[in-house]
């Protein structure tokens, strides 16, 4: 059970991905009420992860399907998602992550929270399993906009 | 890269992978600038750490080297590398490699560096994207497999 | 009397490890934390005659956790096992008392010798 602490941080990051995704690629997402996570079948997917450091690491993460990464970064780049080349799914994925780190950053200003932003990265791939060095406190949500859907994840370690 | 910095990591992970593992790592080579998408062997461990300067230490291994590794830390043979002791061995020694680098560092250059906790992962034709951050690998090879090291940093000493 | 030694590690591996160690030289593992903050309850709970400590570990790290074991147990006796070791960490060990710094990785020698040295 998160603490009010937590919860009032992790607030900001959801008002984050929400303010991102609308801005850089225009769609209006929100948190779906399913908790069952696409994430358990074998179709390839993109995370992009960044390091959170502070006093209380967290790890941010954002992943998506290969078609909801062509759909974003179609809509980010303008580039028709046909002539999209993997590189600019990970890279589009990458920019996402770095962008929502720095906006919960500066919304979590005049807050206690603080943490710094690290060189974000991606893991693309099937069936790829994350696993943590243990015991975090986290919360994971499922976004979606009509055949969008990004799976949110911020985990304290 | 400067390689002070580089240096220790790579005599880290041959000691550690022989200490801990009882596993002799030959290296391959010189240490060279990687592109931005590495192919993981099979397992894959990061972690962060943060000071003075930032950085990120990947470990990359074929499945065997990693089965080889639990079962010699842990005195037990596990059939697939998704059992959470053997992603639990590797980021045990990701943790103690990167310990034992940066303390050398710290005690060397006063870079106040920190470990956040690793993450593993491990998938089918997985692939790590690490843009933004200019990064150099060192390939060894054990009796079971590849290993790869991957090392970043943001400034220098 | 069998000594009883509490463990507090956030990983798997390390107290599997240290578990066969502990039992194969005749020590009793009377409790297993996986951060510092089950740490300090366990303590206050079981009373230990040593605590086995890491320092990295999520919710509350060694550091704290053994000055707060400390501050209300000035007598317990506390081993760091860790995978930082660098002057500045041991600096902070000694200033909060901490009995001896072990740096990982370790052997069964290692840690019976160290145990042998404060129970």
């Amino acid at each position: 059970m998160l603490s009010d602490n937590y919860t009032d941080l992790l607030k900001y990051f959801s008002i984050a991905i929400e303010e991102v995704v609308h801005t850089m690629a225009g769609f209006e997402i929100s948190a779906s009420k399913d908790p069952s996570f696409f994430l358990r079948d074998d179709s390839p997917r993109i995370s992009g992860l960044m390091l959170l450091p502070s006093s209380k690491n967290a790890i941010l993460s954002i992943t998506v399907s290969l078609e909801s990464a062509s759909i974003l970064v179609s809509y980010m780049t303008g580039i028709p998602v046909d002539e999209l080349k993997e590189e600019d799914l990970y890279d589009g994925v990458i920019e996402l992550v770095n962008m929502i780190a720095g906006r919960a950053k500066s919304l979590l200003i005049d807050t206690t929270h603080s943490f710094g932003l690290t060189a974000p990265f991606a893991i693309y791939g099937r069936d790829y399993e994350l696993v943590l060095k243990k015991n975090v406190s986290n919360l994971s949500k499922k976004y979606v906009s009509g055949d969008l859907e990004i799976g949110f994840g911020i985990f304290f370690m | 890269m400067d390689i002070k910095l580089k240096n220790p990591f790579m005599a880290s992970v041959k000691q550690m992978l022989k200490q801990m593992a009882s596993i002799e790592a030959t290296g391959n080579g010189d240490f060279y600038d990687e592109k931005e998408d590495v192919v993981s062997y099979g397992v894959s461990s990061i972690i962060s750490f943060s000071g003075r300067i930032k950085g990120r230490l990947l470990l990359d291994m074929h499945r065997e080297v990693a089965l080889h590794i639990a079962e010699n830390i842990i005195s037990t043979r596990y059939e697939t590398v998704k059992d959470p002791m053997v992603l639990a061995a590797i980021s045990e020694l990701n943790n103690i490699i990167s310990g034992d680098a940066i303390t050398k560092l710290n005690n060397e250059y006063s870079l106040g560096l920190r470990l956040a906790p690793p993450i593993v992962f491990t998938g089918k034709d997985t692939v790590i994207c690490i843009p933004k951050i200019a990064s150099e690998s060192f390939d060894f090879t054990t009796p079971h497999g590849n290993f790869k090291l991957n090392i970043a940093f943001e400034g220098g000493v | 009397m069998i000594k009883r030694i509490l463990i507090v590690d956030d990983s798997p591996i390390i107290h599997n490890l240290l578990r066969k160690t502990l039992e194969n030289n005749g020590y009793e593992v009377c409790g297993d934390a996986k951060n510092g903050k089950e740490g300090v309850e366990l303590f206050n709970t079981l009373s230990p005659d040593l605590v086995f400590m890491d320092i990295t570990m999520p919710i509350m790290d060694g550091l704290e956790a053994a000055k707060n074991i400390k501050q209300t147990s000035p007598n317990a006796r506390i081993i760091m096992l860790s995978a930082m070791g660098d002057d500045e960490i041991m600096a902070q060990a000694k200033e909060i008392g901490i009995d001896i710094f072990l740096k990982k990785p370790f052997d069964d020698y290692k840690i019976v010798s160290a145990l042998s040295k404060i129970i």
